[in-house]
């Protein structure tokens, strides 16, 4: 309990710094919206024009840009690209950050067993990417509902919304593992920088090349935003390789850091 | 010498990650051009009856990208995201590690001046940029020949490279500024990094929205463009000057601010 009381107050700085980050990203783009709707339906009567499988190649055919969510989905991208790197760092930091500030030596000789200092960071990490998750919630909520003009689909807008929360468990727990499996982290920022942004690449390049197996590749493409509304859930084959994924990263994090030899000063 | 030496050796393993990365997202790219020349070739015609601003909102962008040149020049916001986390991070770590893993006490009392510590340690970055770039450079002409009856567009691609390096020079002294001025290299990275991210943000915005043009100046990712060097062959040469002059104000900032900073221990 002390170690989750330590971590969450030690983690406080940077969790306020990020949720303020996210919310200015999303308002930032959200209140480009009033000034770009009314383009949004024209360009809705173009797309309706084009024969039916060039909508389906681009995408657009079950698209409804008249409604507030598929410019929402636009915005919340680039949330989930920084609220990947920031679940990633926490996960990548929060191990080795005692060997690398060498407090190791004070923490694993306490009478707690490995695996309890490895479960209670994860536990505060995971209370951390909560209340990210309910701040940008709330904040996406707000601007949404202000700058409607029509009433929206909620169940759809918290199936796109809660994707946030998805990824972020499957970067943090990616960050756990490769923070045991490295023998020492000197910088965590280039590292959990490095791989969100190669991923989110990955992703980026796939959204024009529509390849099936690239998509098995990014995290990005597990909750890829314009799949989720068209079927109105999650796609249940990357549900599962998610819920896998981060099965086998956790379970890798307690099973070498059990082992792993920790270097003292 | 022996500053860059070290530099080097400590700094080949993830050059070698960070290269293999780029010579995937290459491959991966270029691997599924053929396919896509081939069956959407009157897609142009579509493209063009689009506005601007729709074509940003689904990342396609308006260049003919059924051509080899123009769906290569997509690319180019692939590179300059990825070299900028590469170049920015690696100026601001190299500055400022001696402190961070306690070395500081050996390598600034040996007999040599602290700007002869820094020159080679910003050397082996310039190096380090560089060859990430020829890396670039020769898997983007391997990969294009095989797709366009062996013409690597030798040309066009080593002017996109050109601007990229410039770039890549840009963000290596934003990196060692910050390295240098902020106390130490945990800060300097989150800065570093956050600013790379607000460049990003902002040049998405700017392209989203007409009226917020004049922005594009702050942000160094809107300053080259790659359809204009892959298709037409021309580097903007205002871009190019200004980048590299506030590039040297950079260098300069870093010694100036090298030179009087308080050495922890």
């Amino acid at each position: 309990m002390n170690i989750l009381k330590q971590e969450l107050r030690m983690g406080r700085k940077a969790l306020v710094a990020w949720c303020i980050s996210l919310i200015a990203v999303l308002s930032l783009f959200m209140l480009l919206y009033p000034s770009i709707s009314d383009q949004l339906e024209e360009f809705q009567q173009v797309f309706q024009s084009f024969p039916i499988e060039f909508q389906q190649a681009a995408g657009v055919a079950d698209l409804d840009l008249s409604s507030i969510l598929s410019f929402y989905q636009f915005a919340l991208t680039y949330v989930l690209l920084a609220g990947a790197i920031q679940a990633m760092n926490m996960g990548v930091s929060v191990i080795s950050a005692e060997v690398r500030e060498k407090t190791g030596d004070f923490l694993f000789v306490k009478p707690v067993s490995r695996n309890r200092v490895i479960s209670m960071k994860i536990l505060a990490v995971l209370v951390q990417i909560l209340i990210t998750n309910a701040v940008v919630f709330t904040t996406a909520l707000i601007l949404v509902t202000l700058l409607s003009t029509d009433s929206y689909d909620f169940k759809l807008f918290t199936l796109v919304t809660m994707s946030l929360l998805f990824l972020q468990v499957f970067f943090a727990s990616l960050g756990f593992f490769v923070s045991v499996f490295l023998r020492r982290i000197r910088t965590v920022l280039p590292i959990s920088m490095g791989v969100v942004i190669i991923f989110y690449i990955i992703h980026l390049l796939n959204e024009t090349l529509k390849d099936a197996k690239l998509g098995l590749v990014s995290p990005f493409d597990y909750f890829n935003l314009s799949e989720i509304t068209k079927n109105m859930n999650y796609d249940s084959l990357n549900l599962l390789l998610w819920f896998v994924l981060v099965g086998l990263f956790i379970f890798l994090t307690y099973t070498l850091f059990a082992r792993k030899d920790l270097p003292s000063i | 010498m022996n500053v860059f030496k070290k530099e080097m050796k400590a700094n080949l393993k993830s050059l070698i990650i960070w290269c293999c990365a780029q010579v995937f997202i290459i491959f991966a790219g270029m691997m599924k051009y053929q396919g896509f020349a081939d069956s959407e070739v009157d897609i142009n015609a579509l493209f063009d009856a689009f506005p601007k601003e729709i074509m940003v909102v689904f990342g396609i962008g308006s260049v003919d990208i059924s051509r080899v040149a123009g769906y290569y020049s997509v690319f180019f916001l692939y590179f300059m995201l990825l070299a900028a986390v590469h170049a920015v991070m690696f100026g601001a770590v190299v500055v400022s590690k001696e402190e961070r893993d306690h070395c500081a006490d050996f390598v600034y009392t040996k007999p040599i001046r602290r700007f002869q510590v820094i020159s080679p340690k910003l050397l082996a970055g310039v190096v380090n940029i560089l060859l990430f770039n020829m890396v670039t450079f020769a898997a983007s002409v391997f990969f294009i020949a095989q797709h366009n009856k062996g013409d690597g567009l030798i040309d066009k691609v080593s002017l996109t490279m050109l601007a990229l390096f410039i770039l890549q020079l840009f963000f290596l002294a934003l990196g060692a500024m910050f390295g240098a001025i902020l106390k130490n290299t945990k800060r300097a990275t989150a800065v570093a990094s956050g600013l790379v991210m607000g460049f990003f943000i902002l040049s998405v915005v700017v392209d989203l929205y007409d009226k917020l043009a004049f922005l594009a100046i702050l942000t160094p990712f809107k300053y080259f463009e790659g359809s204009t060097m892959m298709i037409n062959d021309q580097l903007s040469f205002n871009s190019a000057a200004i980048l590299l002059s506030v590039t040297l104000v950079f260098f300069g900032l870093t010694f100036v601010a090298f030179n009087r900073r308080d050495l922890s221990t």
